[in-house]
């Protein structure tokens, strides 16, 4: 006993000893840990305006590593085969597994009603998807979760896009989605009519046009026939004017005196009975059996089917749809028998063009289920990648302009567009600033009520002015 | 008691139980005759469309769902449904029936596969069968002689419509009803014992052309609601099931069409989306 008592009294000093040298390796390692994190956190954050972000451009993709990616997108079921935008997108993702085998992607197609309820509630739950391409709208940028792309393109990397479109998705300078399609809003005009009133229509297209110089072809429209129709919501021709009518290029905000010089513009037409009464709900009948000059405010796929619908009728022809040729008395009378032609938004003679504009973005988040910024890096590049891809297929059918200005041309070959449609569509997106209302079709339907209602004189103009400035100005009406 | 008195007395109660049972089995069958001759006499006065409601509001009872609608004539009124989804009531499982007017046949499809097909008879040139995408929703039997021995009722919202037997077995393989879809009796008992309320029918044929309203939007029914939800489909907008009702679905493919060109989304077809859907 007394010798196994002598035993443990020489042992434990000895232990002890240890346990301190633990305790001290491990306070230098708790030290070198505390100084490590914020350098680390200092290296892995960005500035964006004067907060700081999360997010490390220096991140790498380890091709030895395998890494999940969610993307999420919307279905496009109007394309002619009906899984076709899905498989788009497999092929897509195959092409750039090509490059990166180890990146695995799940695809998630939503629908347009509650896509964006969606993104908001897996933002707010921090389950967003690694990349999210919007429907229509730019999302507003999520200061929690969101990584500004831009931060890890060269110069020579955004150079590939459309100025103004990046424009659009810049936050404090710098790109935060990627550009991915665009649906600018142009005007069609009737050809004949628009060549009967003085117009020179390859000018027109070139140098673009004022408003004052639409005026003058009020008194030219002929009898019967009205200069303009067109839709009358946020993104119709009223509020193509009213963006028209500002001076500067300052991000835009609309001011009182834009609206109120747009809604004169408005008072002028109907006071020259330049508009009919129901311009909007049958614009596309005055327009398609050649009774107004212009239809104001149209995406290019209504052009694309102004178009169609008119070969089909002037060729006499059973329709390729089956239904019966128009054989009504404007058809025999040849009002029918005219080309539509595209056409710059006019402006103010002093103010800048601008273009408004739904887009397309591809947004990279992270969220609770990214491992390491090197999976943001993975994002990254498929972001970029879908955006640049040349394959365009579904853009084409959709006839919305790919955001990358390489694949321009490659698109427009399966569009039906002419040469001078596409010269106008290329210096539009190159030139002339930009601009996504983001309106949600609640408010749009608003926008819609109230200049209907100052049309008819059913509310007066102070009263228009500033419902229509609440509804332009509310938070979320405007990127960003 | 006499013998004789006795004797009496039994079959009086022989006839009371007999007559107890019949009528006790006519309720568990879901066939009100007290109901349903009000309900002939109204067909009869060709008030088809209160008729219909009346007699339906009655036979499904309080499970139902009223939404209001507007008819093609701009007649308001509730339209009151069974409502097929709630667990109390049997609904269809993987069983859908398809009723082609071209080739004459019905086919009972189980799980995707053909499961039984019976010739029958729709309706003539001038009251055809209505073309659409319908349900079960109400079964019954011995509506009269002209019915046959079952009656499976169709949800469709401007008359009444249904799967029955017949008491003119030679017009099977005909275009003779005034748009019901007649079978031979044989056929329809069978048909009516495998497929439950909520089973989904879909009649398939040459959709007659009918002039669309110049407005109409949420919580429409008609025949032109057919036409433009077939017309939203075509043009690749899914506008849910057809059934000649502007509901929600309906609304939100509407939406979609006008986003897609650049107009307002009012989720309402007027002069711009018909002819976008090539109905003008």
């Amino acid at each position: 006993m007394t010798r196994g008592c002598g035993k443990e009294k020489v042992k434990e000093p000895m232990r002890l000893k240890g346990h301190n040298r633990f305790i001290y390796l491990g306070l230098i390692l708790l030290f070198l840990v505390g100084l490590m994190i914020p350098i680390y956190l200092r290296f892995s954050r960005v500035k964006l305006g004067d907060r700081e972000i999360h997010c490390n451009p220096r991140a790498r993709i380890n091709p030895r590593k395998e890494y999940h990616i969610r993307l999420w997108d919307y279905d496009r079921p109007i394309l002619t085969s009906r899984d076709g935008y899905r498989r788009y997108l497999e092929e897509a993702i195959a092409a750039f597994r090509k490059q990166y085998p180890g990146v695995h992607v799940e695809v998630r197609l939503l629908e347009a009603s509650t896509g964006p309820k969606e993104l908001r509630q897996a933002l707010e739950n921090h389950t967003a998807p690694d990349l999210y391409c919007s429907a229509w709208e730019i999302p507003s940028f999520d200061w929690d979760c969101q990584i500004p792309v831009g931060f890890f393109l060269k110069d020579t990397e955004q150079e590939l896009y459309y100025p103004g479109l990046l424009n659009l998705v810049r936050l404090y300078g710098v790109v935060c989605y990627f550009p991915y399609w665009t649906a600018p809003r142009f005007w069609i005009g009737n050809r004949r009519l628009l060549e009967k009133a003085g117009f020179n229509i390859g000018l027109l297209q070139q140098s673009g046009w004022s408003m004052s110089e639409l005026l003058v072809a009020v008194k030219r429209a002929g009898p019967g026939r009205y200069l303009l129709v067109g839709d009358s919501g946020s993104n119709g021709f009223l509020t193509q004017l009213s963006v028209n009518s500002m001076k500067g290029l300052e991000q835009y905000r609309p001011k009182v005196t834009d609206i109120r010089e747009a809604l004169g513009f408005l008072d002028t037409l109907r006071d020259q009975k330049a508009l009919p009464e129901d311009f909007d709900t049958r614009m596309l009948e005055y327009f398609l059996n050649g009774k107004a000059m212009v239809l104001a405010g149209a995406n290019l796929s209504l052009y694309g089917w102004v178009k169609n619908y008119l070969r089909d009728r002037q060729s006499n022809v059973t329709p390729s749809d089956g239904s019966e040729p128009n054989s009504s008395k404007d058809n025999r009378d040849g009002l029918t028998q005219w080309d539509p032609v595209l056409l710059p938004v006019p402006h103010q003679t002093d103010a800048a063009a601008r273009l408004l504009a739904e887009n397309g973005v591809i947004a990279v988040y992270r969220s609770k289920f990214t491992i390491g910024d090197d999976q943001i890096a993975v994002a990254v590049k498929l972001g970029q990648f879908l955006s640049t891809y040349r394959q365009t297929r579904p853009w084409q059918e959709l006839l919305v302009c790919p955001a990358a200005m390489a694949n321009t041309e490659y698109w427009a070959a399966g569009t039906g567009l002419t040469p001078s449609d596409l010269r106008l569509i290329d210096q539009s997106l190159r030139h002339t600033s930009l601009l996504n209302l983001n309106f949600s079709p609640i408010r749009a339907q608003e926008f819609d009520r109230v200049i209907r209602e100052y049309y008819l004189r059913k509310i007066n103009l102070e009263i228009a002015e500033s419902r229509l400035a609440q509804l332009m100005n509310e938070p979320g009406a405007i990127s960003f | 008691m006499t013998g004789k008195s006795f004797s009496k007395l039994l079959i009086i109660l022989w006839a009371v139980i007999l007559i107890v049972m019949t009528v006790s089995l006519q309720f568990r069958s879901g066939i009100f005759q007290v109901r349903q001759s009000a309900l002939r006499e109204m067909l009869l006065k060709k008030d088809r469309k209160d008729a219909f409601f009346i007699g339906l509001r009655r036979i499904i009872g309080n499970n139902t769902v009223q939404t209001k609608v507007t008819c093609e004539d701009g007649d308001e009124f509730t339209l009151m449904e069974r409502d097929i989804t709630t667990a109390n009531n049997p609904v269809g499982n993987g069983d859908l029936i398809n009723i082609d007017t071209k080739q004459l046949h019905l086919t009972l499809y189980r799980d995707g596969k053909v499961f039984r097909r019976y010739p029958v008879a729709v309706g003539e040139p001038d009251t055809p069968t209505p073309i659409g995408e319908w349900r079960i929703i109400h079964k019954g039997g011995n509506w009269g002689n002209g019915f046959g021995v079952r009656w499976m009722g169709l949800n469709v919202p401007w008359g009444v419509y249904g799967i029955h037997g017949t008491n003119k077995p030679w017009s099977i393989g005909t275009r003779a009803s005034h748009g019901c879809i007649r079978m031979f009796n044989p056929h329809v008992t069978e048909l009516y014992d495998l497929v439950k309320l909520g089973t989904p029918v879909h009649i398939t044929g040459n959709l007659r052309p009918a002039v669309p309203r110049a407005d109409i939007g949420r919580n429409n029914t008609g025949r032109d609601v057919v036409y433009m939800q077939f017309a939203l489909r075509k043009a690749g907008f899914d506008p849910g099931t057809v059934d000649g009702r502007f509901g929600e679905k309906m609304e939100q493919a509407v939406q979609q069409l006008q986003l897609f060109y650049g107009l307002t989304p009012t989720g309402r077809i007027r002069s711009n989306e018909q002819y976008l859907l090539k109905l003008k």
